[in-house]
C-alpha cells in the first residue's frame, strides 16, 4: 500500500501529461542524461544533483520524474528544486496532484513551492489546507504564506476571511501573508485590492508592528504620510 | 543566498520598517571609506573602471564521506542546515570547510567577497541605486559594464596576497578615473596613483575586519531611524550583482541584466537560476 502511495504523485502526473500537456520541444542533452539518472539506482548525489540539473534546464517531459520523488525523504527538496524551476504549467498541476499524498515536511515544502510559482490553480487547495483543522499548524500556515504569494482575488479573499474571523492562531501569519499579497497587488496595478487586504490588517490585530506596517503601506498607497509608530 | 533571497531580504526589511545593518562594515572602515569618497568627490576624474578582489570561482557538487550525527545539543545538524538542502554530516562542514560547495556557497563563491568589495565598488561608481547592465566571464574575471559606460571588473584576489593588487591585503578594491587610481585592502593601507591624492593626510590605520564603526552606525540608526551604511537596498543589489555576475560565468556567456526588473534579459536560462528551493520547512 504504501508503494502505491509513493507512486501515487507520478501516476496523476502522467495522467495529467498525457491529457494536458505535450512537451513541444525535445528534451535538452543535459535533461535526458538527468532523467536517466533519477530512473536508475545512482546514489543520492547523483540524483540530487540531477534535480538541480533540471530545475535550471528541465522542461515538461521531466515533471513525472520529479514528481515521483516528493515524498521521497532527502530528495524531496531537491526535487521541489526542479519543479519550482520549470516553467511549464504541469509542474504546478503536478505539486498540486502530490497534496492529497503528502504529509508533514513534504507537503509543507509542496505547499511552499506552489507559492513560489504563484500558482492561482492551487488556491483553493491552499484555502482547504489553511482551514482544515486536522493537518498539523505548520501546514496551514505555509498555506497562508503562499496565498500570498499568490494574491490573486480568491488567495486574497481567503486571508481577509481568516483575519476577520478565522481561529485567531492563523491570524497573524495571515497577516504576514497579506502585506505580502498587497506588495504584489500594488505591483499589479490593483491598489484598491491592496488597501482593502491592508485595512483588513489594521482591523483584525491590535496595535503592534504589523498593523502599523499595514497601515503605513494603506497610506503610502493613498499618497498619506505615514504612522510615526515605526519611527 | 540567491537573488530572490536578496530580493526577499530587502524587501522584508523595508516591508516592516526595520533598520537593517548586513555586516559589510568596510563601508565604515578608514580606508575603505576614504576611497570610496575620493571616486565620488570628483578627485580621480571621471570614474571609468572600478575593480572588486574575489575568491576564486568554484562551484562543487560533491558530498564529503557521511559521518555519524553528533547529539544534538553538540551540533544540531538539522538546523545547521537550514534551508539547504539535506546532506549527510560531516565535521568538515561544521568546522569551516563548507566553503565552495554550490548548496552552501552560493554564486560560485563571489558573494563571500563580493558582498563586500563589490558594494564598495558601486558606491565608488556613484551606482549604489543601480546595478550593472551586462556581464562577461573571461576565466576567473568577470567583467560587468553600468548603464553609462562604467567597467565593474571582478577579479582574483585571496587569503595569499593572489592577483596583481597594489595596496596590501584581502578584499582589495581599486577605483580608476581618468584623473588617477586609488586602492584600498583589509591592511586598512590605501595605495594612490599620486601622493597629492592624500596631502590632506591619509586615513587611520583600520584594519577590514575591524566592526567597531559599522556598529555604532548601526545604533545610531536604530535610534534616529535614518537608514545605516549597510543597508537593505545597498546589500540587495551587492547580493545580486554578485549573484548575477556568477550566473553568466556558469552559463559561460554574456547575460544583459535589467536593474529595475531585477531580471536577465531575454534570457530564460539565467533567470531560471535566479532561485532554487528551500529545504523544508522554511520559508521566507
Amino acid at each position: 500500500m504504501s508503494f502505491i502511495r509513493a507512486l501515487f504523485p507520478a501516476l496523476v502526473v502522467l495522467a495529467l501529461a498525457g491529457c494536458a500537456t505535450v512537451p513541444t520541444t525535445p528534451p535538452s542533452p543535459v535533461e535526458t542524461a538527468a532523467l536517466a539518472v533519477l530512473a536508475s539506482d545512482a546514489g543520492l548525489r547523483e540524483k540530487a544533483r540531477a534535480c538541480q540539473e533540471l530545475g535550471d534546464f528541465g522542461g515538461p517531459a521531466s515533471v513525472p520524474a520529479l514528481a515521483a520523488f516528493l515524498g521521497k525523504e532527502h530528495l524531496a527538496d531537491y526535487a521541489r528544486s526542479g519543479l519550482e524551476g520549470i516553467k511549464d504549467p504541469s509542474a504546478g498541476a503536478a505539486l498540486r496532484a502530490a497534496l492529497p499524498t503528502l504529509e508533514g515536511r513534504y507537503l509543507v515544502g509542496a505547499v511552499n513551492s506552489l507559492g513560489v510559482r504563484r500558482d492561482a490553480a492551487a488556491a483553493p487547495a491552499l484555502q482547504k489546507l489553511a482551514f482544515d483543522p486536522k493537518r498539523v499548524a505548520a501546514a496551514a500556515e505555509a498555506a497562508i504564506a503562499s496565498l500570498g504569494m499568490i494574491a490573486t482575488p480568491a488567495a486574497t479573499k481567503t486571508l481577509q476571511e481568516i483575519l476577520a474571523s478565522g481561529p485567531a492562531a492563523l491570524r497573524v501569519p495571515a497577516a504576514h501573508a497579506a502585506l505580502v499579497a498587497a506588495e504584489q497587488l500594488a505591483r499589479n496595478g490593483n491598489t484598491t485590492g491592496a488597501r482593502t487586504v491592508l485595512n483588513a490588517v489594521v482591523q483584525a490585530l491590535p496595535p503592534g508592528h504589523l498593523a502599523t506596517a499595514a497601515n503605513d503601506r494603506a497610506a503610502a498607497l493613498s499618497g498619506w504620510p505615514g504612522s510615526s509608530a515605526r519611527k | 543566498m540567491t537573488v530572490r533571497e536578496s530580493q526577499e531580504l530587502a524587501d522584508a526589511i523595508n516591508r516592516y520598517g526595520r533598520v537593517f545593518q548586513a555586516g559589510t562594515q568596510r563601508r565604515n572602515v578608514d580606508n575603505f571609506r576614504f576611497a570610496a569618497e575620493l571616486a565620488v568627490s570628483g578627485r580621480l576624474g571621471e570614474i571609468h573602471t572600478v575593480h572588486a578582489g574575489i575568491l576564486p570561482l568554484e562551484e562543487s557538487f560533491k558530498l564529503l564521506p557521511e559521518q555519524p550525527e553528533p547529539a544534538r545539543d553538540v551540533v544540531d545538524w538539522d538546523r545547521w542546515l537550514g534551508p539547504a538542502p539535506w546532506r549527510p554530516y560531516n565535521k568538515d562542514y561544521v568546522n569551516g570547510r563548507w566553503r565552495g560547495y554550490y548548496d552552501f556557497h552560493g554564486g560560485a563563491a563571489l558573494p563571500e567577497w563580493g558582498a563586500h568589495t563589490v558594494d564598495l565598488c558601486q558606491w565608488a561608481a556613484n551606482a549604489d541605486d543601480t546595478t550593472p547592465v551586462a556581464y562577461e566571464a573571461d576565466g576567473q574575471t568577470i567583467y560587468g559594464r553600468y548603464a553609462n559606460g562604467t567597467k565593474l571588473v571582478m577579479r582574483l584576489s585571496g587569503f595569499k596576497g593572489e592577483g596583481n593588487w597594489v595596496a596590501p591585503g584581502t578584499c582589495p578594491v581599486r577605483f580608476e578615473g581618468d584623473e588617477g587610481w586609488i586602492e584600498a585592502a583589509d591592511t586598512g593601507k590605501v595605495a594612490v596613483s599620486s601622493p597629492k591624492l592624500v596631502e590632506g593626510g591619509a586615513p587611520a590605520t583600520m584594519p577590514g575586519t575591524n566592526p567597531t564603526k559599522h556598529v555604532r552606525d548601526f545604533l545610531n540608526c536604530v535610534k534616529s531611524r535614518a537608514k545605516p551604511a549597510g543597508n537593505a537596498d545597498i546589500t540587495r543589489r551587492g547580493h545580486i550583482i554578485s549573484h548575477a555576475a556568477s550566473i553568466g560565468w556558469r552559463l559561460g556567456r554574456k547575460v544583459e541584466f535589467d536593474p529595475v526588473t531585477e531580471t536577465f534579459v531575454n534570457d530564460a536560462d539565467a533567470n531560471r537560476m535566479c532561485s532554487r528551493a528551500r529545504r523544508s520547512p522554511w520559508h521566507a
